[in-house]
């Protein structure tokens, strides 16, 4: 897995200063095409959410850090589905579906070979 | 293993990373058809195309599989585990995120290999199931194509410490955890049909810290793997020894060129935004489904290794091969159980029939001749009925066909020629008609003798007892 | 009661027997519905299927006549938020990413409605993808509320709300992530519940905040709604997270005395006078019937939002990475390259809304953020254990559904703390998953139509509906109409 930092609560830290890079860069992961004006905007609303969600924490004297314990829920059971394979009779709404299909093979712009997995 | 350059000794450390898709019916969060060769989009359904909506029920056989194959590589299971969505865009990933394990199914599993040193322990670090993506094509047209029978195949991780020193060991590791998987029978693990994929992380280092690490894909044969693996670690060493610094990227192995080549992407480290999958519960592993798959293990190949070696005090060459296939060293066993000889069973079993086969390119299971087949064998050898070469060229013969033996000897009438009298004619036939080569013999050219044996046996068509052939041929001419 | 009233004051149970008495036919109903959808200026539907509707309604018919069994909702027409899948039916919600797109399967609440005779008109608006408190940001424009035209019906299940005050529907389902149900309910004068996390399926329901959507009824009364909650809830096992639970019974009516506990954030400054009035005078008819009322001090109406956007952005934008342009829906008509395509695809397809949560969503959930993500599980559980303890004294807990009244349309859509704001009272019930119902509470002095929310312990919607059904026993706020639609 990727590697996971542990941030202490700052109020006015560096973790959450939120600038432009951050907007743009989330936009690329996001792969939303933004205007400008959308990443100022976006930038301040950004901004005034962490800033009130920290606040959250400060008041409920909760610690800002990764750790919680998904694992706390008494569970007896699991939900496991029988290997049993079946046929979805929706195929061709599918296929209708799809923006572009030849062949019955999604079309998508060429990878170029660098960018392959 | 260290390379030396001057009087530097540099020092590689290998981690390897393995995605073995596992052999269920159905895929693993929803019940479409897993089958390799479909037409394309054929095997596909609203939740493995990631229709809005969808949500993800697990597969139990994958599940049980995976125990089996935790308790296979000796690892502890953890009786709850957790589900995490790994997040990036790809076309071939349909939701946009692939569910794999954040704590992981197993975890500090080791598999036995053998060194030049030895045994050793690779340790694994951790063993989770998480799902596949559909297939790219590429095409000359500017557009690639996707198919999505693959997308959702369930595929179990298993990832070594960085503890392998070179490529013989990774090569040693890949086969001995192949063999394991294929022996508790949960993949096919076939690396062309992409069933096996090794991913191995490369770094050099003069001293004790560690260096930074590539990332090698697209290997697609055991022997790529192990050139690759050699190819970067010179690679990395030359950059070090230059002064320059290696950077941690994921490389791509060009098979037609034979080198490492850096993946171009922009985004430099990927941001996979990993988190809880908040569309399944933890994962809960019971004792009864863990006592369920104990006991469908097997012997497992490095015990069987052991076993074999002791048993039958045969070489190590010869018990690796044995190993390699679960059914070889079965059948090996059944026929010495039959009555066949150690020495004789292993030598037609590593020599002919692996020979026969990789020649032919066939599977195992084509092969016609059974362990009964080789007992049968042996008794004629045995009883010095026919010899070694004869019974050669019968298991060519009846390898697909899987005549009888008896059946076989009688109508091509292979029995050995061991009547002294017939064969002291024949032999005095060949020194009849060599009358130059009795007189350069005689005349002390000793080498000649094979020709002579060579001749009477091909008078004999091959039939006759050697040994005999031999003494005989030493009388007549110590007569002379 | 002449049929006129009947279908458009009578409870599902008064309507499905006059149905099965053959007092008012199945094609009759469904022509009542179709006929006002068709007519009304409100936009609360984005598609209706008159056709099947009828075709539904004459195949009901026919069942009548050889006598088999009905359904529990034989013959009553539903309307569905077009988040919802209906196969066969586009399900857009309310965006131009999907606004062609067919569903190819029946969410598993359709089957469960479906099984039990009800008919499906159509789907109503809502905020694009679920994501806002006033159906303003949907691609088909805002739905009006039937109460004053000016004003917002709320959101983000606005059309199915303002659907039931029109008297569109007999009922309709939404869909819950932080208050969706209840405060369109809260602005339009209907009920909505709700449920608690686990007990209705999701599967069918297009993502938004996994953790945090629910999928419910929204209707005329708390009886009405409870029949529709029996149906439709239930362990599903294509949906993991539904609790393995018995099946619901609908509640006796019930003559015992509750212990109520009321919040005192109603009296804080920032609640609407004519809100913290009503609820302080139903509370004293309740001290008046004999039941025990005591206010608590719950601090968290000013936590759960901010706690709300972090968890829902972040599960929201990996629950819409799947809009690519690949597969289905929108796709950008010109694009250079595979990244060209994705990022004018998702950047044409998605309204501002949805790009601004899908942003701060990515952001957070970024290895070197994503503490915010983790640290807001610890609030809700701090909320979940606070209710917890509210719930070993009392059986409910009363709090008001939103500050205000409805508000005018644009007045709050580019301020979005002011709009998230809203969702203060509601979004605690999505955080904790308790299940949570806004009952009507009658009216402003500017005949506007305010709730009140009652919320009860997790898996106690028993508790829930006899006290709600209690309260419509001795008010009659529920039974008020919209002027126009009297």
């Amino acid at each position: 897995m990727g590697s996971l930092e542990i941030c202490k609560t700052n109020k006015n830290g560096g973790v959450m200063e939120i600038n432009k890079e951050d907007i743009e860069k989330s936009a690329n992961i996001a792969k939303i095409y933004l205007t400008q004006d959308e990443i100022s905007k976006y930038m301040i609303d950004l901004k005034n959410m962490t800033e009130e969600f920290l606040d959250t924490l400060e008041d409920l004297n909760i610690s800002l850090d990764m750790n919680f314990d998904f694992n706390i829920t008494s569970l007896k059971y699991t939900n496991l589905r029988q290997d049993i394979p079946d046929n979805f009779n929706n195929i061709e709404t599918i296929y209708k579906n799809a923006p572009k299909i030849k062949n019955n093979l999604f079309v998508v712009p060429e990878i170029l070979k660098e960018n392959k997995k | 293993m260290l390379t030396r350059r001057g009087k530097i000794m540099y020092k590689a450390t290998i981690g390897i990373e393995v995605h073995s898709q596992i052999k269920t019916r159905s895929k693993m969060f929803c019940s479409c058809k897993v089958e390799f060769l479909s037409a394309p989009n054929t095997n596909i359904c609203s939740i493995c195309m990631g229709e809005p909506g969808v949500l993800p029920h697990i597969n139990e056989k994958a599940i049980m599989l995976a125990i089996r194959a935790a308790l296979a590589l000796n690892a502890r299971i953890n009786k709850k585990s957790i589900f995490a969505r790994k997040n990036y865009y790809y076309p071939d990933l349909t939701k946009g995120y692939q569910i794999t394990q954040s704590i992981p199914l197993a975890e500090n599993g080791y598999v036995v290999i053998n060194t030049e040193n030895g045994e050793k322990k690779i340790n694994i670090h951790r063993i989770h199931v998480e799902e596949d993506t559909g297939k790219l094509f590429h095409t000359n047209d500017k557009v690639s194509l996707i198919d999505f029978n693959r997308s959702g195949v369930p595929l179990l991780e298993i990832v070594t410490d960085p503890v392998i020193k070179n490529e013989k060991e990774a090569i040693s590791y890949l086969k001995r955890l192949r063999q394991i998987i294929r022996y508790i029978d949960i993949s096919d693990a076939d690396m062309e049909k992409g069933q096996f994929r090794c991913e191995p992380n490369i770094s050099v280092s003069k001293d004790d810290r560690r260096g930074i690490k590539t990332e090698v894909k697209n290997l697609n044969s055991l022997k790529a793997v192990e050139k690759a693996i050699k190819y970067e670690i010179e690679r990395q060493i030359n950059i070090l020894e230059k002064g320059g610094k290696v950077i941690q990227q994921t490389m791509l192995w060009d098979e037609k060129e034979q080198v490492t080549k850096t993946m171009r992407s922009k985004e430099g480290i990927t941001e996979y935004r990993y988190f809880k999958e908040p569309d399944l519960i933890p994962l809960i592993i019971t004792n009864e489904m863990i006592n369920e798959q104990k006991e469908l293990i097997p012997e497992l190949p490095q015990s069987k290794f052991n076993r074999l070696m002791k048993e039958y005090n045969i070489g190590v060459n010869e018990a690796e091969i044995l190993i390699d296939n679960p059914h070889i060293a079965n059948y090996f066993e059944k026929s010495i159980e039959k009555g066949c000889g150690i020495k004789e069973s292993l030598g037609w079993i590593t020599t002919d029939i692996m020979g026969i086969l990789n020649k032919s390119e066939k599977k195992f299971s084509y092969l016609k001749i059974t362990p009964q087949h080789l007992s049968d064998l042996y008794k004629y050898i045995e009883n010095k009925l026919i010899n070694m070469n004869i019974a050669k060229s019968i298991l060519h013969k009846i390898a697909f066909t899987g005549e009888s033996v008896d059946k076989y000897i009688k109508s091509k009438n292979l029995i050995q020629i061991t009547d002294t009298k017939s064969i002291e004619k024949i032999i005095d036939e060949v020194l009849e008609e060599n009358p130059t080569e009795v007189k350069r013999y005689l005349e002390g050219n000793n080498k000649l003798f094979g020709f002579f044996v060579g001749q009477a046996m091909k008078k004999m068509g091959g039939k006759a007892n050697p040994g005999i052939v031999n003494k005989l041929l030493k009388d007549i001419l110590n007569r002379r | 009661m002449n049929n006129i009233e009947l279908i458009t004051n009578g409870s599902i149970k008064e309507i499905r027997e006059a149905v099965i008495n053959r007092k008012l036919y199945t094609t009759e109903l469904v022509n009542f519905f179709i006929q006002r959808i068709k007519n009304n200026k409100i936009n609360s539907f984005i598609s209706l299927y008159e056709d099947d509707a009828l075709k539904r309604a004459e195949e009901l018919d026919k069942k009548l006549k050889n006598c088999e069994k009905p359904g529990k909702l034989f013959g009553i027409p539903y309307a569905v938020k077009d988040n919802i899948a209906v196969k066969g039916y586009e399900v857009t919600c309310a965006s131009k990413m999907l606004k062609n797109y067919k569903a190819t399967y029946n969410a598993t609440v359709i089957n469960k409605l479906n099984d039990e005779d009800a008919i499906f008109l159509g789907k109503t608006n809502l905020d694009e993808f679920a994501m806002g408190s006033s159906t303003e940001t949907s691609y088909f424009g805002t739905t009006l509320n039937p109460w004053d035209n000016n004003r917002v019906p709320g959101g983000s299940s606005g059309g199915s709300a303002a659907a039931i005050a029109s008297r569109e529907s007999v009922f309709a389902l939404g869909s819950d992530t932080g208050g969706s149900i209840r405060q369109p309910a809260a602005f339009c004068g209907v009920t909505g519940l709700k449920a608690t996390y686990g007990f209705v399926s999701r599967f069918g329901l297009v993502a938004f905040a996994s953790s945090l959507d629910q999928v419910g009824p929204i209707g005329r009364s708390a009886e009405d709604l409870e029949l529709i909650f029996s149906i439709i809830s239930g362990f599903d096992e294509k949906d993991t997270t539904t609790k393995k639970i018995e099946n619901y019974k609908v509640s006796e009516p019930t003559k015992r005395k509750f212990n109520i506990a009321y919040t005192n954030d109603i009296f804080g400054e920032e609640i609407s006078p004519d809100i913290k009035n009503n609820i302080l005078s139903i509370l004293n008819l309740l001290k008046k019937e004999g039941h025990s009322i005591s206010e608590v001090a719950f601090n968290f109406s000013k936590h759960s939002v901010p706690v709300y956007q972090i968890l829902s952005c972040s599960e929201a934008s990996s629950n819409l990475a799947r809009y690519d342009g690949i597969r289905y829906g929108y796709q950008t008509k010109s694009y250079k390259s595979l990244l060209d395509l994705y990022n004018r695809s998702r950047g044409e397809g998605f309204g501002e809304e949805v790009k601004r949560r899908i942003l701060f969503g990515t952001y957070i959930l970024m290895a070197k953020n994503n503490a915010l993500y983790t640290s807001s599980f610890k609030v809700s559980r701090l909320i979940r254990e606070n209710l917890e303890n509210i719930f070993t004294e009392y059986d409910v807990f009363i709090t008001p559904t939103t500050f205000s009244p409805p508000f005018k349309i644009g007045e709050i859509i580019d301020d979005p703390i002011k709009m998230h704001h809203s969702d203060a009272f509601t979004s605690i019930c999505n955080l904790s998953g308790n299940p949570g119902i806004s009952i009507p509470l009658g009216l402003t002095d500017n005949n506007l139509p305010i709730g009140m929310q009652i919320i009860a312990k997790r898996f106690d919607e028993n508790n829930l509906f006899q006290f709600a059904k209690y309260i419509q026993s001795i008010t009659d706020y529920h039974k008020c109409l919209p002027e126009g639609v009297k």
